[in-house]
């Protein structure tokens, strides 16, 4: 329960402009699409009288601008302060799969697993070498007995290991 | 009365000590495969296929079908267990089966309340595909651009019923999950659209690797912060008995698995619809239906009727598939392609002249659905295992399973890619109160609505009137506007009112 307690008081509450990120995106997005789909794909055939490629895309791009600002006028006006917390250790865990991700075109997809359920538990958590060992051996036996070997699924091999075979 | 015989004359084929226990093979091989994140139905059908090839048709098309059958069922576990579905059809049993399974502390009753609605909804199918199959295979020719774009308006209005308090949020996540479909290859001018340059977004983005990242990984994020909080030991015994939902829950259960086992059957017989629509579309109705929780909060009205839907998509899909040779879905196609090797053509004479085939894989659809809910049932005592299991070990063990799944569904570290991406938006999203089933269900139905819906406008010329030019679509047009207008009318009646 302390610990608990701890790991909650430990979470910031994000400036209150973070709210806007997901409306702010979609906007970002939205009026990216309404300019590439008129420009390059066109909205009308008028020769054919058909849709080109950009007409349900341009349509949805307007929409989406307009609930867009609606969001942002919305919240403006309601004067709310508050936010949403954020934990350093949810952003641990984003780094490390991205950092499963780029090792693994160094070493491979395997080893690179291997490796990241040993730091992550021993390194990161503090586990014992009993329990990490364990887990990861676990883990590592499924994945490779049912992807790797039943499955067939043919894993990145990484850089090195392929220099290596040449 | 004719089918019936058929059916009989089936189950004779069936009955054989090798086809009964190649029926109990594909229905564990494909419960396992389907469990597993990123191994959808397609890709487990594909993968399994050579395992058929010394058999002979009757009994390799009868595995096929258990494999493919049994699938629908393991999607649920991982979905209930550790909210990464195990295929796209899962994604609406996670709403409501991770939240039953954690934090009301009943994943036993979740899982039985998966397989029972899968079993339902399955038997349900099957039954309508042995007496009016054919018919409604004919039936779903009569579906084409028009009437689909006008089905598909009506699918996107019942997002509705998933946007939950801030309908102004739902709708952007939905236009939002609307565009990002729209990247890739334009199906009708085999173009690339919204690529901006790069040749990974040409292929679009993989929806297996986007699910997962979205729901699974997303939620990963989000527990590593309560990782060090006691496991539940209220966790009921760890046995069948243990697990069997109260009379009440059960109760519940079924009329949702009836329903949804119904209307995925319709689905599954649409044409390129498949089962995963069929479990959108039973979990947004179901959604009109009261239940003793409020959906996505662990209600096992929620479970039984994605379940349910999912099910009976499956059987309704082998409807157009034997009676006229046209494929529902991917999956669908694999088995085309089987039923081809093997010599066989599937269309009306399938059934006039090899009935001990056509009939043989229908019966054999019972023994397996039979089969897999026994099998279905027993391993939940091991399954619910799992929760007991420390969240220190669980976040890098569930982040691995998703790599490994991305990466299996497409053979690429874009796939990688694309699920770290999307875990990241699914979390925010979720940090700020913005549902993803609304974008979910959007990504999934948008190629199928703008492809019908540019094909109906090219055959009219631009003739919007083309979308009341046939008595179905008539129909679901009036209801498409009928459900857009309505919460409008009835907003606007209750505030004159007072």
């Amino acid at each position: 329960m302390v610990e608990e307690e701890k790991k909650v008081a430990q979470a910031e509450q994000a400036p209150s402009t973070f709210r806007f990120i997901i409306p702010g995106l979609s906007l970002f997005i939205s009026v990216a699409f309404l300019y590439i789909g008129l420009t390059k794909y066109g909205f009308w055939d008028h020769t054919s009288h058909s849709p080109t490629p950009g007409f349900l895309p341009v349509i949805v791009s307007v929409g989406l601008i307009f609930c867009c600002l609606w969001m942002f006028i919305a919240e403006g006006r309601s004067g709310k302060k508050d936010s949403a917390n954020f934990s350093k250790d949810e952003l641990w865990v984003i780094l490390g799969g991205f950092g499963v991700f780029a090792l693994t075109f160094l070493i491979g997809l395997m080893p690179t697993l291997l490796a990241y359920l040993i730091y992550w538990l021993k390194g990161f958590e503090s586990c014992s070498w009993k329990s990490t060992l364990k887990v990861s051996l676990i883990v590592m036996a499924m994945v490779v007995g049912v992807f790797y070997l039943w499955l067939e699924v043919p894993f990145p091999e990484g850089l090195i290991l392929e220099t290596l075979m040449e | 009365m004719d089918n019936f015989d058929m059916l009989f004359y089936g189950l004779q084929v069936v009955l054989t000590p090798q086809n009964i226990l190649v029926t109990m093979v594909g229905a564990i091989l494909g419960l396992i495969v389907g469990a597993m994140p990123g191994i959808g139905s397609l890709a487990g059908v594909a993968l399994l296929l050579p395992l058929t090839y010394k058999f002979n048709p009757v009994t390799a098309i009868i595995m096929l079908g258990a494999l493919y059958y049994s699938n629908m069922y393991g999607g649920a576990y991982s979905a209930i267990l550790l909210n990464i579905p195990g295929d796209s059809p899962a994604i609406m049993t996670a709403l409501d089966g991770y939240p039953m399974a954690t934090k009301r502390g009943r994943p036993g009753q979740a899982l039985f309340a998966a397989n029972l609605a899968s079993f339902v909804g399955g038997t349900v199918g099957i039954i309508i595909l042995t007496f009016v199959g054919p018919w409604l295979a004919e039936v779903g020719l009569k579906f084409g651009p028009t009437e689909m774009t006008a089905l598909l308006l009506v699918a996107l209005t019942s997002i509705g019923w998933l946007l939950g308090d801030n309908p102004i949020k739902g709708i952007i996540i939905t236009l939002l999950g609307i565009l990002l479909a729209s990247i890739g290859m334009d199906t009708l001018t085999g173009s690339p659209r919204f690529e901006f340059g790069s040749m990974y977004l040409m292929g679009g983005i993989p929806f297996i690797p986007f699910v997962i990242g979205m729901v699974g990984f997303a939620e990963i994020i989000k527990l590593s912060v309560s990782r060090y909080a006691t496991v539940k030991s209220e966790i009921q015994k760890m046995t069948i008995r243990g697990s069997i939902p109260t009379k009440e829950e059960l109760l519940r259960i079924l009329p949702p698995a009836l329903r949804s086992g119904f209307l995925g059957t319709i689905v599954g017989v649409l044409p390129g619809s498949g089962a995963t629509m069929g479990s959108f579309l039973s979990y947004a109705f179901q959604k009109a239906f009261k239940s003793k929780y409020p959906y996505g909060t662990g209600t096992i009205e929620g479970i039984a009727a994605s379940e349910g839907g999912n099910n009976g998509a499956a059987a309704g899909s082998f409807a157009p598939l034997l009676a006229l040779g046209i494929p529902g879905s991917g999956t669908g196609a694999v088995l085309l392609g089987g039923l081809i090797m093997w010599g066989l053509n599937p269309g009306p004479l399938l059934f006039t002249k090899a009935p001990e085939f056509a009939w043989g894989l229908i019966a054999s659809l019972y023994i397996a659905n039979i089969f897999t809910l026994i099998v279905g049932l027993s391993v939940i005592p091991f399954l619910m295992r799992i929760l007991k299991v420390p969240l220190i070990y669980m976040i890098p063990t569930i982040t691995t399973l998703c790599i490994v799944g991305s990466y299996s569904s497409g053979g690429s570290m874009y796939n990688v890619f694309i699920m770290l991406i999307s875990g990241v938006l699914g979390y925010l999203m979720q940090k700020f109160g913005y549902s993803p089933a609304p974008l979910l269900l959007a990504f999934v139905l948008e190629p199928l609505l703008e492809n019908n819906l540019r094909k109906s406008l090219i055959i009219s010329n631009g003739d919007p009137s083309i979308f009341f030019g046939s008595t179905i679509s008539s129909v679901l047009m009036v209801i498409f506007f009928a459900l857009l207008i309505l919460p409008a009318a009835k907003a606007w009646y209750k505030k004159h009112k007072a």
